[in-house]
C-alpha cells in the first residue's frame, strides 16, 4: 500500500471533525472521498499532508509512519497537495509560483519534462507565465495549483475538489489531466461534492459523513446502488 | 532651513526608518510575529564597534579595523546574532504553535536581554565613539552645504533596496520568502522548508540592522542601551502604517514615518517642537483610522489561513 491511514481522528480544540478514519490507497490507483460540507474530506487530507496533527491513529505513507514529520518532509517523501482552494500565490506570477513548487526537485531548470507536459496540458499556463497569478481566473489558478503540485514530482496527488467553482469546460480538462497523470503511473486521492464526475474516474470510492467512512467500494459497484444519494445527504446506508 | 537640506535630512532619516520597517517586516511577513529586539540588534552592533568595558571612555575594537573589514564583521555579527535569537528563543515557540502574542512578549525578553547584557558590561552610560570620519564631512549640492553622512544613508538605502528587491524576484530563495509572507503553510506543503526560509530571513533581517548600526553611528557618533528601542518603534510603526504582510509596504511606510517626523521638525513653529513625536504618532493614529489596512497595502494582503 502507498497510503495507509488507520483509525485517524482530528480535533479542532476539543471537536472531533474526523472520527475513526481507516483507508487505504494503492500505488497507481485513483481514489475518490464524497461526501457533504463539513463530512471531513478536507481535515482528513490535511492531516495526512502533516498541516493537521491527528488526536489519534496512524497514517503510514510508502510503509513509514508519517505522523509528527512537517508539510515540508511530507511533501520530500512524495505527497503532493492541491488544497481546497487552490491557495496559489496570488502577489507572485506563475512563473514564481511553479519556482517555489520545483524547490523539492532541485529548481524549476531541471524539470524540463515536466514543465513541458505542464504546457502542453495547460498552455494557459505559458501564456501568462510572467502574468500575477492572483489575475488568473478560478479555472486557470486550478490549473496552476495542479501544476504546482506536479513540479513537486510526488508518488500520491491528492486533489482537495478540484471542480468546485470552475466552468465545465475547465472540469473537463481538469479530469482530463488526471486520467494522463494515472497513465503516466502517478497516485491519485481525489475529493469531491460531485459524485457523478468522482464515480467516472475513480477505480474506489469512500463516502464521508460526519467524521467517519459511512460507505465505501468499488466504483462501479456504488454507482450502481439506488440509496446513494440518500446516504451523501446523510442518511443511513440501506442493510 | 533650505529646502534641498530639509530633503536630505527628511530621506535620510526616512530611509534610517525604512531599513528598520524592512527587518522588522521581513519577519513579520513570515512569522506573524512582531520582533522587537530588532533594535537591540542595532544597538549590539554598534556596541561592537568598542572595547568592552565598564569605563566612561571605549576605546574602538572592530571601530578602528578598515572600512571593509569593520562593515562586514559588524554585519556579519548582528546576522548571527539576530539567527541565534530565533534558534534559541524563537523557533522551540514556533515548533509548539506558540500564537503571536507569546512571541512578541519572547521578543521583549530578548530585547531587555540584550539590553541588559549591555547595561552590564558597559554601564547606562552613553558613550561616544567615531568610525568613517570621511562621512563627517559636507557637501555641497547645487551650492547648499549637506552632511555627506546623510547623503551616503540615502545611497546606501538605496542600493540595498534594489538589491532586496532583485533578491525577492530573481533569486528561488527570496522568492521562496515572498511565497512565506503570503501564505506560509502552503509554502511548507510545497516544499519549502520553514526552518531554512525563517532563518534567512533573520539572517537578512539581522544584515540590514548591522548596516544600520553603522550607519546611525557614523551620522550620531553616541552609544546608549537604549538607542535601539527608538529605531524599533519606529520600524514597526513603519511596518503597521505601511500594511503589515507587504515589504513594499513596509519600507514605504518606514520612509514615510522618516519623512513627516523631519517635515514635522522643521516646519512647526517653534514653540511646539518639543511635542513633534506627539504630532507625529497623532498622525499615524489618523492614518489607521483613515486605512486601518495600512497605506499601501493591496486588498489581498494580510489575510491568512
Amino acid at each position: 500500500m502507498l497510503l495507509e491511514v488507520n483509525n485517524l481522528e482530528v480535533r479542532y480544540g476539543t471537536v472531533p471533525a474526523v472520527r475513526d478514519i481507516s483507508f487505504e490507497v494503492a500505488e497507481g490507483e485513483i481514489v475518490c472521498f464524497i461526501g457533504a460540507n463539513g463530512a471531513g474530506k478536507s481535515t482528513t487530507m490535511l492531516a495526512i499532508a502533516g498541516v493537521l496533527h491527528p488526536h489519534r491513529g496512524d497514517i503510514r505513507f510508502g510503509s513509514r509512519s508519517i505522523v509528527g514529520l512537517t508539510p515540508e518532509d511530507i511533501a520530500a517523501l512524495g505527497v503532493g497537495l492541491v488544497p481546497e482552494g487552490r491557495r496559489i500565490f496570488g502577489r507572485m506570477t506563475v512563473r514564481e509560483n511553479l519556482v517555489v513548487a520545483s524547490g523539492l526537485r532541485g529548481g524549476i531548470a531541471g524539470q524540463k519534462q515536466t514543465l513541458d507536459l505542464i504546457f502542453d496540458l495547460f498552455p494557459i499556463l505559458r501564456e501568462r507565465f510572467d502574468s500575477k497569478a492572483g489575475n488568473l481566473s478560478g479555472g486557470e489558478q486550478q490549473q496552476l495549483a495542479i501544476a504546482r503540485a506536479m513540479l513537486m514530482r510526488p508518488r500520491l496527488m491528492i486533489v482537495d475538489e478540484p471542480s468546485l467553482g470552475l466552468a465545465p469546460k475547465f472540469v473537463d480538462l481538469v479530469y482530463k489531466t488526471f486520467a494522463r497523470l494515472r497513465d503516466s503511473g502517478l497516485t491519485l486521492l481525489l475529493v469531491e461534492q460531485s459524485m457523478r464526475r468522482a464515480l467516472s474516474l475513480a477505480n474506489r470510492v469512500y463516502l464521508l459523513q460526519s467524521g467517519v467512512i459511512a460507505l465505501h467500494g468499488q466504483s462501479a459497484e456504488l454507482a450502481s446502488r439506488g440509496d446513494l444519494e440518500h446516504i451523501y445527504f446523510g442518511g443511513a446506508a440501506a442493510p | 532651513m533650505n529646502a534641498i537640506q530639509l530633503v536630505v535630512d527628511a530621506l535620510s532619516l526616512g530611509s534610517q526608518y525604512a531599513l528598520v520597517s524592512l527587518g522588522i517586516g521581513l519577519i513579520f511577513g513570515i512569522m506573524r510575529m512582531i520582533n522587537f529586539a530588532h533594535g537591540d540588534l542595532i544597538m549590539l552592533g554598534a556596541y561592537a564597534l568598542v572595547v568592552p568595558t565598564a569605563a566612561d571612555v571605549a576605546p574602538p575594537l572592530v571601530g578602528e579595523w578598515p572600512a571593509a573589514a569593520m562593515i562586514l564583521t559588524i554585519i556579519a555579527l548582528v546576522a548571527a546574532t539576530a539567527v541565534l535569537t530565533e534558534r534559541f528563543a524563537f523557533r522551540p515557540l514556533r515548533r509548539r504553535d506558540a500564537d503571536g502574542a507569546t512571541l512578541l512578549i519572547s521578543s521583549f525578553a530578548v530585547s531587555y536581554l540584550l539590553q541588559s547584557v549591555v547595561l552590564f558590561v558597559h554601564t547606562g552610560r552613553p558613550k561616544s565613539v567615531s568610525i568613517l570620519a570621511d562621512l563627517a564631512q559636507q557637501m555641497q549640492i547645487a551650492g547648499v552645504r549637506v552632511a555627506l553622512v546623510d547623503v551616503v544613508t540615502i545611497g546606501v538605502t538605496a542600493l540595498l533596496l534594489i538589491a532586496m528587491m532583485l533578491f525577492l524576484r530573481r533569486v528561488r530563495w527570496g522568492i521562496e520568502i515572498r511565497a512565506a509572507t503570503e501564505d506560509f503553510t502552503m509554502a511548507r506543503i510545497l516544499g519549502v522548508r520553514a526552518d531554512a526560509v525563517i532563518a534567512l530571513a533573520f539572517a537578512i533581517s539581522g544584515g540590514l540592522a548591522g548596516i544600520l548600526s553603522l550607519l546611525f553611528v557614523a551620522k550620531t557618533g553616541v552609544l546608549d542601551f537604549r538607542m535601539g528601542v527608538p529605531l524599533a518603534i519606529a520600524g514597526f510603526v513603519g511596518t503597521v502604517i505601511g500594511g503589515m504582510g507587504s515589504l513594499f509596504g513596509a519600507v514605504l511606510g518606514g520612509l514615510f514615518l522618516g519623512v513627516a517626523s523631519s517635515l514635522l521638525q522643521a516646519l512647526l513653529p517653534e514653540v511646539l517642537r518639543p511635542g513633534r513625536d506627539a504630532f507625529l504618532y497623532g498622525l499615524v493614529i489618523f492614518v489607521l483610522l483613515v486605512r486601518p489596512q495600512g497605506l499601501f497595502a493591496r486588498r489581498d494582503t494580510g489575510e491568512r489561513t
